[in-house]
């Protein structure tokens, strides 16, 4: 151990060294108010869309997109924003119904698969690298609030079966969950919370939807966020969602397609992940 | 709004904020491994401790880096399961000649670039010990373990550490010290 502690301490010295030049932006404080005042509007914001559209009774035409008009709700085509927010809403609050597959992909090539059982709680998740599986995941929530997190790497070779406590799941999520996810309870936030536009009907993939436009203000160094939401047209469950962020981190575009499951025996199949034989366990680092 | 009100009530967070901002964000930097999202986690961190900060202003650096240390759990659960974003300021590999100074720069990255490569775990309590210079049992404290298991994770890290850093030519630290 003596020997352990010599070189963590060479190593310390040489990470202290290393970041000796490394200081925070002048002015912390006054970008922490900012900050906090930014979050407050986004929840003001998020309201305002909603509290105007009852007030005067805005009604939009679902026509082709990008033709929305102002009219009286008489024409079975004729729905308000309210409307379409209380059909997607209530839509994914029926999601416990199936297993969701959330199919995404990158600019960059890269590309996700995962799967999420609302009923239960579990996830999967298939991430792919240059076109290979490069890892699968599963969340398993288990008796006590916690959760286990199963996951192999294909690339190394290893697998890991963590488990993780209640209080530790129950630690405040960060920021990163200011963007809406590809799982239904994420989208059902940004919708029942976010600036919302009823662009119109659409014909994607031969599916007859309806489109929808949010203006999210994710509050990671400062991005915007644009999300289209594309829902099939009698059921309101989300079919394609594409979200646009930019800035310095992260810029780029997602592009998600829903495949909506029964929850069968055998579609529940996918959440039975198991190592592969020959591969190393590296739960903790082994 | 809690957070405007006490900050114009106690200038003690304010106080406490210039004190402990840079070493926090350097421990953040070697957390994520990333300059940007360590910002970003730092921020967050401190609106979170203001937020508490009747709670935390009895021992504010405690509250803060119990903070920092579970948001930088979740951020790199986040982050690995997003493609990362390129750096834009990589330096291509063209170094002519080889001087004294280039190569304790070299051996400072490697170890930076080694240390991100742990387990999230291994790598939180090899910060706290050796470069927070914090006690095994400080170390326990903070991050919700006990001493044993501390001790296990240190001893795992820094063997993961000299196989990283022996595979590393440009680099002498894991050869020197390795008994």
């Amino acid at each position: 151990m003596a020997d352990d502690d010599q070189f963590g301490e060479r190593l310390g010295t040489l990470l202290r060294n290393e970041l000796s030049d490394v200081y925070p932006e002048p002015g912390m404080t006054d970008r922490l108010r900012t900050r906090s005042r930014r979050n407050l509007m986004v929840r003001a914001g998020a309201i305002a869309p909603v509290a105007v559209a009852a007030a005067v009774g805005l009604v939009v035409a679902l026509g082709a997109a990008g033709t929305e008009t102002s009219g009286v709700n008489d024409d079975p085509r004729m729905v308000s924003v309210g409307y379409v927010r209380t059909q997607v809403t209530d839509a994914l609050d029926r999601s416990t119904d199936y297993i969701v597959l959330a199919h995404s992909t990158w600019a960059d090539n890269g590309r996700m698969d995962e799967w999420t059982e609302p009923a239960t709680g579990r996830r999967r998740i298939d991430l792919y690298v240059n076109g290979s599986l490069a890892s699968s995941a599963t969340e398993t929530p288990e008796a006590g609030g916690g959760a286990r997190w199963f996951q192999i790497d294909y690339q190394n070779r290893t697998w890991t079966d963590d488990h993780r406590s209640a209080a530790e799941l129950r630690v405040p999520v960060d920021s990163f969950q200011d963007f809406p996810a590809a799982d239904p309870m994420s989208i059902r936030e940004a919708v029942a919370n976010g600036s919302l536009e009823v662009m119109g009907r659409e014909t994607v993939d031969g599916h007859d939807t309806v489109r929808l436009r949010l203006k999210l203000t994710a509050d990671v160094n400062r991005l915007p966020v644009a999300m289209e939401l594309w829902v099939d047209a009698v059921t309101y469950l989300p079919y394609r969602e594409k979200i646009s962020k930019s800035g310095r981190f992260n810029e780029g575009t997602e592009s998600v397609v829903f495949s909506w499951l029964k929850r069968s025996p055998e579609n529940q199949k996918v959440f039975d992940l198991a190592a592969p034989a020959g591969f190393r366990d590296h739960t903790g680092g082994k | 709004m809690e957070f405007l009100r006490g900050m114009r009530e106690d200038p003690a967070f304010e106080a406490f904020v210039e004190r402990c901002s840079t070493p926090l964000l350097r421990t953040a930097y070697l957390l994520t491994g990333d300059r940007g999202h360590a910002e970003d986690l730092l921020q967050v961190a401190l609106l979170r401790t203001a937020r508490r900060w009747r709670t935390a202003r009895e021992a504010p650096e405690i509250y803060v880096r119990k903070v920092l240390l579970n948001l930088s759990r979740d951020r790199i659960r986040r982050l690995m399961r997003r493609p990362r974003e390129k750096p834009l300021d990589s330096v291509p590999d063209t170094v002519g000649t080889i001087g004294p100074h280039d190569h304790q720069v070299a051996e400072r990255r490697a170890v930076v670039e080694a240390l991100a490569r742990l387990p999230i775990r291994q790598r939180q309590v090899i910060v706290l010990r050796y470069f927070e210079d914090l006690t095994v049992e400080q170390t326990a404290d903070l991050l919700k373990m006990s001493s044993g298991t501390v001790k296990s994770y240190t001893s795992r890290g820094l063997g993961r550490l000299r196989e990283l850093l022996t595979d590393n030519d440009n680099n002498r630290i894991a050869r020197t010290h390795h008994g």
